[in-house]
């Protein structure tokens, strides 16, 4: 029987199988959906959220193998994961946010 | 907007409250409240700011609006190309 838990022998809270199996695969196929949508969403803000949301299930892959594992530095990754993730969404959002095939001269590409 | 917030914050929140339960020493509860916190602070805003840059850059949805209810309200950029990006 496959016992993802038998390198770890300090574990606080024993997880059973079943549950590491059953949510591994669901985040394994999300990401795999993300991917897809990612490759071949038809216009860029679909792009974009498609990252987005690849970005947040790696935060979650980090949290699950935090818990599994039952290690104590994860949360802190998690903590400086959140900042770049609102970060780089912010950014992406700024970068969408101007008219399309209209030249944007210097004088009006620091305004607002 | 609803994939940029929803999902993140009360998964991401599940995710966090199940670590500080399943480990829960002092720090980790509090790195574990900070981060609850600091998802249902960013990411509405995140998903705002990324429905407004789409609505604003002009682009359609699939299913057409009902009632357009940010007309007026939100300026939308001017296109010179066709609807391609």
């Amino acid at each position: 029987m496959f016992n993802a838990l038998s390198i770890y022998t300090e574990v606080p809270v024993v997880v059973p199988t079943w549950v590491i199996i059953s949510s591994a695969t669901m985040l394994g196929l999300a990401l795999i959906f993300a991917l897809i949508r990612f490759f071949l969403g038809p216009k860029t803000p679909d792009r974009i959220v498609a990252f987005d949301l690849l970005s947040s299930l790696v935060m979650a892959l980090l949290l699950f193998t935090g818990i599994t594992t039952g290690s104590d530095f994860y949360l802190q990754t998690v903590l400086g994961f959140s900042l770049i993730l609102f970060i780089g969404t912010v950014a992406l959002a700024r970068y969408l946010d101007r008219p399309v095939g209209v030249a944007v001269t210097n004088e009006e590409k620091d305004t607002d | 907007m609803h994939i940029a917030t929803k999902a993140v914050a009360f998964g991401g929140a599940i995710l966090v409250i199940t670590y500080a339960l399943s480990n829960p020493t002092m720090p980790n509860v509090i790195i574990g409240v900070m981060v609850v916190g600091f998802f249902y602070m960013t990411l509405p805003l995140a998903g705002h700011f990324l429905g407004r840059a789409i609505y604003r850059r002009g682009i359609q949805p699939v299913v057409p609006f009902v009632k357009d209810e940010a007309e007026g309200v939100l300026i939308r950029h001017e296109r010179k190309v066709p609807d391609k990006s």
